[in-house]
């Protein structure tokens, strides 16, 4: 995918995910604590006030600590599923808390992480299930299987 | 001042580095102090001031907020200035290895 497209993707991620928080009462976003941390560290720190603002401005975006992931599923994502450390320990906080879908762009992510507790995709793909409306199916399938 | 006594849990980490900084340095006198003083500074520093129309609830909000950061992060020339897409993905990569390691690692036993 090309540079402006992911940008383009990247921008109606945010106004898709601006819809879902009006629009669908149990919609969650979670951002767990590492990744809210990565954003701190590449951030200016004069831009921070703006970047907490943001993450404060809905109260159904949820910032959550991850010590209390169980070790294992940290190891069926790191050990049986190849992830890196970092990236299991994300992994397995998704199935902790029961999410349908982690969309990342890191293609580590979403092209290598297939399982049946959750879906990993991109912007892109994300939001071709939203416009479809096959994301309702999905996440029921995934419903069904737990 | 009248006080109100709440329960909160913290991450471990969280309190170590409360109890580093601002208790055992002597910055402030315990742990409830050193709570309320991070409290002051974040909400002073972040959120005390009047930047946001009054009345703007909900996902209006979510946009509004967005549409300042877009703005501003333009204005500065973007986050990471001629770096491919590729490239800050790398640099997160290593963000969060970085953090892992520092953080993570030996809480889950792991180094």
């Amino acid at each position: 995918m090309d540079e402006t497209s992911q940008k383009i993707h990247s921008i109606a991620l945010f106004t898709a995910i601006d819809e879902l928080l009006e629009t669908i009462p149990e919609f969650l976003l979670f951002i767990p604590e590492i990744v809210r941390g990565e954003v701190q560290r590449n951030m200016p720190r004069i831009l921070l006030p703006r970047f907490y603002r943001f993450r404060a401005s809905n109260s159904k975006i949820v910032c959550l600590p991850i010590d209390d992931v169980p070790e294992e599923l940290i190891s069926k994502y790191q050990t049986n599923l190849g992830l890196k450390s970092e990236d299991a320990l994300i992994a397995a906080f998704a199935e902790q808390q029961g999410v349908h879908f982690i969309v990342s762009d890191n293609r580590h992510f979403y092209e290598e992480l297939k399982v049946e507790q959750f879906i990993t995709c991109n912007a892109e793909e994300f939001l071709r299930l939203l416009t479809s409306g096959n994301i309702w199916r999905i996440i029921e399938h995934i419903e069904a299987k737990r | 001042m009248s006080m109100k006594t709440v329960t909160i849990a913290i991450p471990e980490d969280l309190y170590e580095n409360l109890k580093k900084h601002l208790v055992d340095s002597g910055r402030c006198e315990n742990l409830s102090d050193a709570i309320q003083l991070s409290l002051r500074c974040f909400l002073d520093e972040y959120f005390n001031y009047p930047d946001e129309p009054p009345g703007l609830e909900g996902p209006s909000k979510f946009m509004y907020h967005l549409e300042k950061l877009r703005k501003e992060i333009n204005e500065m020339g973007g986050l990471f200035p001629g770096k491919s897409s590729e490239e800050v993905i790398e640099i997160l990569r290593e963000t969060r290895r970085q953090i892992y390691e520092e953080k993570y690692a030996a809480h889950f036993g792991r180094k």
